[in-house]
């Protein structure tokens, strides 16, 4: 009788109901799509700093010129690591900073450097800065220092002036000047503490990156937090007052169901119960289109999906199937305090 | 009549107004929320960015090659190219002087410092170089950390002997702030540690006037760094402005593009090259870029679910009334009437929906920003406006087509099932 009696109000009322449930709909798409975003938004962001290169910078401790090159393993542990050997050459009378660099490890971590020919340098080549080519007059494929110029590199920093060899080409195996570290920028401490352990090693975090990093990250996923919290509450307000409307028009068939004797317990519980199932079709509804939008958003944004897990959907569900039964709970109250007759009268 | 049905409509039943009313306000303050929100914050990301450091970096056309490891330049003989130093002010003369936030000459000298060869950089730490402007390293790297206390240069002094001493290079040199350390032939006074984490720590930094004086280079400066606030590189500012039409080349210079501002700076200093810093340069664009991006697309997800709101609020309450429009239609009332009745009507409602949510919207984005960024944002008066007109705009469009199905129905029946 109760499901005959809820599933045929649905069917009868169609118009009215579909506005219910599209605005129930409306509140779990946004709700999931922000929350998807909200959760994801950290990783994506801090992900996006990694062009910045290292945050992390190894380098000899008091009194050493070079620090093993061993260690390059340890602070692989940490994430992208890569060497730099330093030495000085004079070429046609001109001192000449020459840097060793392995080139394959150092790829992640200079994404931002503009190379104007090839930035992967093989046996007996090089990559020559942008104002050490213009001083020299070199090009792509030009020899310098008895080297093939493989590629010209703009950094805007102390790479425009050097000449950069494979590391294993300087001649002074197992050694590097400083070994630079990419680490996630949450475990910059951690990572820190790890490799200030080794002898002989000096670790110094680039203030700039890791900070910068903190500051932004944290106030972007803070405002996302407090405009999903702002919107969530507005809409989940805009939908109990819409969804009240649609309860309270009903005044006149809860009269006559009180006036054939149903009991008031009997009527909350089935004006509930209609309540749950739309709350429950809106929240799956919603779900699954708010699921496409946040991965949309995210593939927008940051070029890769951004989808919700599964563990977003009862909490969407739960939330929405609350505002729909405290939407139906305010006019329920107040229709109930109301003498069948007088609705019936239509008053 | 028409005016009276109207007062009528407005005094009577005010249980629905209030609903429509609300929920037009609810979802403008939404929309008045994350629009201030969005429009401050694509600004205040890039101050936040700023706190890397220079993104632009100028020095003289004719300049060496720098040779330098870990601080100590290799260089057999000092590079005497230089900008005058009269010239750095005029960086603030360009088009985007209020992009320019900070910026601080450089002039190095190799010294002696207990036995070990290093480079005393003379800079500018927070000096006032014109009245009420002042701006240095100090300005230039937030996040640089000094053990010991800053040199206060405010005004030139070529007379001081104090120096900055980089945390790496005290280590090894055994200094303490407090203590002193002899260089070019004078004692000077250890004012601090310098904590940077990057290449600055194997230096030493004192006045630029001191560097000057002692190595005979009165008012020149080897290069200036500088921090400027820029649009992100789009595909217009790839082109190269020698081949833009002349409204083309109007709108890349007023454009604060970083090749834009190098070029003005070049304007003023034209023995000087303005070049990027790609580290800070690039990546500070795509971030830029990203975080806009991801409030435009979330502003946009919630203006959209802000109209759908309107718009169902409104088409409930239409719906409800149809038993009213068939009486209007019964007693000979024609559709336009009723139509031009239900739009004026709903106008009024959006109206004052839509200025009361504006209104709370300007709090609520207000307070989002003080707690995020910890100042209020500053909000142009068109953006009220807009919502206001917009939300009257979502509730004509939301009753519109109830309305119009309602005119198309049957009287009687209609009037038979709502009595």
């Amino acid at each position: 009788m109760t499901l005959r009696l809820v599933t045929r109000a649905m069917l009868e009322r169609r118009q009215r109901l579909g506005l219910a449930l599209g605005a129930l709909t409306v509140a779990a798409t946004l709700a999931t799509a922000l929350l998807g975003l909200y959760t994801d938004v950290e990783r994506k962001l801090r992900g996006q700093f990694q062009g910045y290169g290292p945050n992390l910078v190894l380098s000899p401790a008091e009194g050493a010129e070079t620090i093993p090159l061993a260690l390059l393993e340890e602070a692989e542990k940490h994430g992208p690591a890569a060497p730099f050997l330093y030495t000085v050459r004079t070429v046609e009378g001109e001192a000449v900073v020459a840097a060793g660099a392995d080139f394959r490890r150092l790829a992640p971590l200079a994404t931002y450097w503009q190379v104007t020919g090839r930035g992967d340098p093989g046996p007996r080549e090089c990559l020559v800065g942008e104002r050490l080519a213009e001083r020299f007059h070199l090009r792509p494929g030009s020899t310098f220092d008895s080297r093939r110029v493989a590629g010209i590199v703009s950094t805007g920093a102390a790479e425009d002036s050097q000449v950069l060899v494979p590391i294993e080409e300087l001649g002074m195996p197992g050694v590097a000047s400083l070994i630079v570290v990419r680490v996630a920028g949450n475990s910059v401490e951690q990572a820190r503490t790890e490799l200030a352990a080794h002898r002989n090693v000096e670790v110094r975090v680039v203030r700039a990156v890791v900070e910068s990093e903190a500051a932004v990250v944290l106030k972007v996923r803070g405002t996302l937090f407090l405009l999903t919290a702002l919107i969530l509450v507005i809409t989940a307000l805009s939908v109990m007052n819409n969804f009240s409307a649609v309860v309270y028009q009903r005044r006149k068939e809860i009269g006559i169901l009180k006036a054939m004797g149903g009991a008031d317990r009997r009527i909350g519980l089935l004006l509930a119960a209609e309540a749950a199932s739309i709350g429950l079709a809106g929240s799956l509804a919603g779900f699954g289109l708010g699921w496409m939008v946040a991965r949309w958003l995210g593939w927008r944004i940051f070029h890769q999906p951004a989808a919700p897990g599964l563990e977003t959907l009862p909490v969407v569900a739960v939330l929405t199937v609350l505002v729909a039964l405290a939407a139906t709970a305010l006019p329920l109250a107040r229709i109930r305090r109301i003498q069948p007759a007088t609705i019936l009268r239509g008053e | 009549m028409f005016v009276r049905l109207i007062r009528q409509s407005v005094t009577r039943s005010a249980r629905r107004k209030l609903l429509t009313v609300t929920a037009v306000a609810l979802a403008s303050s939404i929309a008045t929320a994350m629009l201030g929100v969005l429009l401050d914050i694509g600004d205040r990301v890039n101050r936040e960015l700023r706190s890397f450091g220079a993104n632009l970096e100028v020095s003289p056309k004719a300049a060496a090659l720098a040779v330098e490891i870990a601080g100590v330049d290799y260089r057999p003989l000092a590079d005497t190219t230089h900008i005058s130093e009269a010239s750095v002010p005029k960086l603030k003369d360009t088009f985007w002087q209020h992009n320019i936030t900070a910026f601080a000459p450089f002039l190095p000298a190799n010294v002696d410092a207990g036995g070990r060869r290093v480079v005393l950089d003379g800079t500018w730490f927070r000096r006032r170089y014109r009245p009420g402007l002042s701006t240095g390293v100090r300005d230039l790297n937030p996040t640089w950390r000094v053990e010991g206390a800053w040199i206060e240069d405010s005004a030139a002094d070529p007379d001081a002997r104090e120096v900055l001493v980089g945390s790496a290079l005290a280590r090894r040199l055994n200094l303490q702030p407090g203590g002193r350390v002899q260089m070019l032939g004078e004692d000077f006074q250890i004012r601090g540690l310098l904590l940077t984490g990057a290449g600055e720590e194997d230096r030493m930094f004192t006045r630029l006037e001191t560097v000057q004086r002692l190595t005979g280079r009165a008012g020149q400066v080897a290069r200036i760094q500088v921090g400027a606030l820029t649009k992100p590189e789009d595909a217009f500012a790839q082109k190269d402005p020698k081949r833009m039409t002349p409204a083309e080349y109007d709108r890349w210079y007023c454009t604060p593009y970083l090749s834009s501002i190098s070029h003005q700076i070049q304007e003023q200093i034209p023995e000087a090259v303005a070049r990027p810093i790609r580290r800070i340069a690039d990546n500070e664009g795509r971030i830029l870029r990203q975080v806009r991006l991801l409030m435009i697309l979330v502003s946009a997800a919630a203006m959209a679910a802000a109209a759908l709101m309107i718009w169902s609020a409104m088409a409930t309450t239409v719906l409800e009334r149809r038993a009213e429009i068939a009486l209007l239609k019964a007693v000979g009332a024609q559709n336009s009437m009723i139509a031009a009745l239900f739009a004026v009507e709903v106008g009024l409602q959006g109206l004052a929906g839509g200025a009361l949510g504006a209104a709370a919207g300007l709090v609520l984005a207000r307070s989002v920003s003080l707690q995020v960024f910890g100042t209020p944002l500053e909000l142009s008066p068109v953006l009220p406006a807009v919502v206001i007109l917009a939300a009257v705009g979502a509730a004509l469009a939301g009753s519109a087509v109830p309305v119009r199905s309602a005119l198309r129905f049957e009287i009687a029946p209609v009037l038979k099932e709502e009595s």
